[in-house]
């Protein structure tokens, strides 16, 4: 069977530094996988190789069967990869509408003549765009939705991971990735996201993702199967539980930790 | 009910009367300091107007819901403007040349307001439209009309050139770019001996329509209104358009999709956004609203140089954009309208003009960056 | 033969000016990240301070006292020190409230900076809209050396251009100063965790930047005999387009930038038939061909932006 997601060797150095190192990893259509390691591991530069921001030193990454690898960044979203950011990259003097309306952009198709000389298809549109917008909102968060015209900049914290979410989603993505969206979140609002996630891969059938996350109680939840990486190397990959428990990962972590205990 | 309506639409009619009274009166003035006693009696009336909510929301309210009739009267108003400066050529010319840069202005703001793209060469795609429709005109007889589209399908290729380079570079390299452009064309346009060199190009011929030729009066209701009337009236029919072609951009995915560039590149590519070809299309509509604008000048001064379009008229036009409001058509418009009309009524400090033109446009970026009419949140309708 | 080594000297001296201004460049961007449109034009300020200090010399009669050998150098020092004050004002007051808005602001900031400088400039002197003439400070002597025609006042320029880049490198990398500079340029905020001061960096440097830029000033006053208020706006391009050529930021892309534009602009004068009132739209398509194809200059690194 084709995996929805397959990288081998995947590798990226910047100047001397391997940020992601012959990385091997799968993604299988309905599944979600956990990314996690220590800080610095190359998680975000991953996704990064993968959205096609950065281009690889070394590997392939073959989506749906096709090779992503040289395609640009923006055509690589068209094929159904959507992502979110680990310091969030909202755009903060739209509205919360318009994020989730530019979220649609690719399968939207009207051009810049459309917008001068056909009016009614725009309207078109933009009409379908708002009212599946807006549901989107509303699934996440009823009062996201009625407040569909603040400014996306003036949004709280959490609200804001959420329109990500939302905006990500409108594109109707094969491969959804998430990177810390439970970062700078209460215990609460998290709980919240993790039943938002469910909800999502229940909705959309087959859609595969990939989830960043320091939150291990996250990862518990969410995660299908989980890859922990190291200073850009796979250490580990399995379930939850048989991670847990692997040597490996606990030394990274926790040599970590020691490190820093003695800093 | 009805009579409730036919209140507002009177309120409404009043008030937009009384603006346009109070323009006319102000534009009528030459006496510098009754010029400035205007002035502070325009900035109370709008500070007053920022301060006393009620007021605001009434009026707001109206114009909303009477949105087609107020713009109607507006219309009408305006349509009177050769009739009120009948005697006074000179104010219509102002008028047209605020029409002018405020047609440069609204091509600018797609890239400077709407997408972040700061580009110095608007002078050279004016000025190419305008040498293209001059140049046809003396030598080869083509028409004002077929040269307007000429010009500005010409500005626009050019535009084109300029944004093939933002497909590698951005932000500062990108606005080298443009400043390198437009002093490349600057520099041509004086050492081509084709285009005149430094005399440039005299004895334009004006445009006519009909059998009417725009260097005659305009004979109407009885009035005689000056030669200047015709470009008014062409003027205003064409910032008409731009302000709608603006305006149907900015609320389409096209105008979504600039702003989404303008907040943060890399989450518009993460979403699909083919940047660079977006980018490109800024420029090129861009530089086709200058390429018009270029041509209608040079058929109605009737003689342009390579100093019509120097670097220091493309920066004009970015303060234009930036008072007003980048990203705001009207605020766009209205930035283009007061930094033509104040210059020409303080006459006497003439050479304290760009000065000052640099000194707002510092002051506004740092205390009001969003310009006198900052952006709106789009509002879309509700549906079923 | 004689004629190509007569091309190369001019295109030294030319290249020794794009140099002076682009280091300036370089620098800012180097510490702040900010490319400072005005530069050019706090660079011809330099020339105008020549052009003051000349006529109070002459005013209280020092022309007549002091030779030329000390009052030369006095006023040059004078001016680059003023014009550095000038362009660390002009950081305090147009660039650093813009440190942390969008780059936008900045750039359109330092554009309409440039503007005001011009302007004021055009309005504080009589006829200011006309070339003003350059005094003669240096000696008009000149001699043959195998065919080629060496003229005294080059010699000197080029040595002086030489001595202050040297001077300026070892600024950087001997003193506390310069390795503040460097480490700002580094990483700014990692610089200021170390405790360097970063404000005062950044004022020193802008100081620095621009006094050198004041001898770019006073080598192109030299050289055309004439000042005029706008000179500063093409200076200014020009030396942005060498540092970007060299690699923004990579102060020694500077000295490679400013040659070879000084190349491109003199031998395209010499040698294409009808070049020379182009030889400004040779040099900016060298640039743009630059900014299209190796977007980094010939000294910089490619950079990843952090995402
Ligand atoms: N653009 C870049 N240029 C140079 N080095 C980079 C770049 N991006 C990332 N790195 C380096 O690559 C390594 C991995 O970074 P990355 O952001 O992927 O880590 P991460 O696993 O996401 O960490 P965190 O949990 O803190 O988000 C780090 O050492 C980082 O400094
Ligand atoms: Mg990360």
């Amino acid at each position: 069977m084709v995996h929805l997601l397959e990288t081998e060797k995947l590798t990226i150095r910047f100047g001397g530094l391997a940020a992601v190192n012959e990385v091997d990893l799968t993604v299988d259509h309905g599944e979600t996988v956990g990314l996690i390691g220590p800080n610095g591991s190359g998680k975000t530069t991953f996704f990064n190789l993968l959205t096609g921001i950065y281009r690889p030193t070394e590997g392939s990454i073959r989506y749906a069967g096709e090779n992503l690898v040289a395609l640009p960044t923006f055509k690589i979203a068209k094929q159904g990869i959507a992502r979110t950011f680990q310091n969030n990259r909202l755009f903060l003097n739209l509205s919360v509408l318009d994020n989730v309306l530019i979220g649609m952009h690719p399968h939207q198709d009207s051009n810049w003549f459309d917008a001068i000389f056909r009016r009614r298809y725009v309207e078109k549109e933009i009409e379908k765009g708002v009212e599946k917008g807006l549901e989107l909102l509303s699934q996440f968060s009823e009062e996201l939705a009625s407040h569909c015209y603040q400014r996306a900049g003036d949004l709280p914290q959490a609200d804001r991971r959420k329109v990500e979410i939302c905006r990500a989603l409108a594109s109707n993505p094969k491969l959804l990735l998430l990177d810390e969206p439970s970062a700078g979140m209460s215990p609460a609002e998290t709980e919240e996201l993790m039943e938002d996630i469910r909800r999502v891969r229940q909705k959309v059938r087959g859609i595969g993702i990939i989830i960043i996350e320091h939150d291990m109680a996250v990862i518990r939840e969410v995660a299908d199967r989980v890859v922990v990486l190291n200073y850009g190397r796979k250490i580990a990959e399995g379930t939850f539980q048989e991670i847990s428990s692997n040597e490996l990962v606990l030394e990274a972590y926790l040599g970590r930790e020691e490190k820093n205990a003695q800093a | 009910m009805r009579s409730r309506t036919l209140g507002r639409a009177i309120l409404l009619i009043g008030v937009e009367t009384i603006f346009f009274i109070l323009f006319a009166a102000f534009m009528m003035t030459f006496d510098t300091m009754k010029i400035v006693l205007f002035i502070l009696f325009f900035i109370g009336i709008g500070l007053l107007f920022t301060k006393w909510d009620r007021a605001r929301h009434v009026l707001t309210n109206l114009f909303k819901e009477l949105k087609i009739f107020a713009s109607l009267w507006f219309v009408v108003l305006l349509l009177t403007v050769p009739f009120v400066f009948q005697s006074s050529p000179y104010l219509i010319h102002i008028c047209v040349m605020a029409g002018l840069f405020a047609i440069l202005a609204l091509g600018l703001n797609f890239q400077l307001g709407s997408t972040n793209v700061v580009n110095f060469a608007t002078a050279a795609s004016y000025g190419i439209g305008a040498y293209a429709s001059a140049l046809l005109a003396v030598h080869f007889h083509i028409s004002f009309w077929l040269g307007l589209l000429i010009g500005g399908s010409l500005a626009s290729l050019f535009g084109l050139l300029l944004g093939i380079p933002c497909m590698k570079t951005k932000d500062y390299y990108l606005s080298l770019v443009t400043i390198a452009f437009g002093l490349i064309i600057y520099i041509l346009l004086i050492n081509f001996t084709w285009t005149g060199g430094p005399n440039g190009i005299p004895n334009i011929p004006p445009p006519s329509l009909l059998g009417h030729s725009f260097k005659d009066p305009i004979h109407l209701l009885g009035y005689q209104l000056p030669f200047q009337s015709n470009y008014y009236y062409l003027i205003f029919i064409l910032v008409g358009g731009s302000l709608v072609v603006a305006h149907r951009l900015h609320h389409s995915r096209v105008g979504l999709t600039w702003n989404a560039i303008r907040e943060d590149e890399i989450a518009a590519r993460c979403h699909g956004i083919d940047v660079t070809w977006y980018k490109i299309l800024a420029f090129c509509i861009d530089a086709f609203f200058g390429g018009v604008a270029g041509t209608v000048y040079s058929h109605y001064i009737g003689f342009i140089s390579p100093e019509n379009f120097a670097f220091i008229v493309s920066v004009v036009v970015v303060t234009m954009v930036i008072l007003g409001g980048m990203d705001n058509v009207f605020g766009v418009i209205m930035g283009a309208i007061l930094l033509t009309i104040l210059p020409e009524k303080f006459r006497a400090f003439e050479d304290f003009r760009i000065l000052i033109y640099g000194i707002i446009i510092i002051t506004m970026l740092r205390f009001r960056p969003q310009g006198l009419f900052p952006q709106k949140m789009r509002i879309y309708k509700k549906n079923g | 033969m004689a004629e190509i080594a007569q091309q190369l000297i001019n295109a030294l001296l030319l290249g020794c000016t794009y140099t002076l201004i682009a280091i300036g460049f370089n620098l800012f961007f180097g510490a702040l990240n900010v490319v400072h449109f005005s530069h050019g034009d706090v660079c011809i300020l330099g020339a105008f301070m020549i052009l003051i200090l000349y006529g109070v010399a002459k005013w209280i009669g020092a022309i007549a006292v002091f030779p030329p050998f000390l009052l030369v150098p006095l006023m040059i020092l004078i001016a680059m020190f003023l014009t550095g004050l000038i362009g660390t004002f002009f950081e305090r007051v147009v660039i650093k409230p813009f440190r942390y808005a969008p780059l936008l602001m900045v750039l359109v900031a330092t554009v309409a900076l440039g503007m005001v400088i011009r302007e004021t400039v055009r309005l504080s002197f009589p006829h200011g809209s006309n070339p003003q003439i350059f005094p003669r400070i240096l000696p008009a002597t000149s001699f043959q050396w195998h065919g080629v025609l060496l003229r005294l006042d080059n010699l000197i320029i080029f040595g002086t251009t030489i001595f202050l880049i040297s001077l300026m490198f070892l600024f950087i990398q001997k003193t506390r100063m310069g390795a503040a500079i460097r480490a700002v340029s580094q990483d700014t905020e990692a610089a200021a965790m170390m405790g360097i001061n970063i404000d005062r960096t950044v004022a020193m440097t802008f100081l620095i930047g621009s006094a050198l830029g004041a001898i770019a000033g006073i080598l192109i006053g030299a050289y055309n005999n004439i000042i005029r208020f706008d000179m500063g706006l093409m200076g200014g391009v020009k030396g942005f387009s060498a540092a970007v050529v060299g690699g923004l930021g990579n102060v020694y892309g500077a000295i490679i930038g400013g040659l070879i534009l000084g190349l491109v602009e003199t031998f395209a004068a010499a040698f294409i038939p009808g070049g020379t009132p182009y030889t400004d739209v040779f040099a900016f398509l060298v640039v743009i061909f630059f900014l299209i194809f190796k977007p980094s200059g010939i000294l910089g690194e490619k950079v990843y932006e952090k995402v």
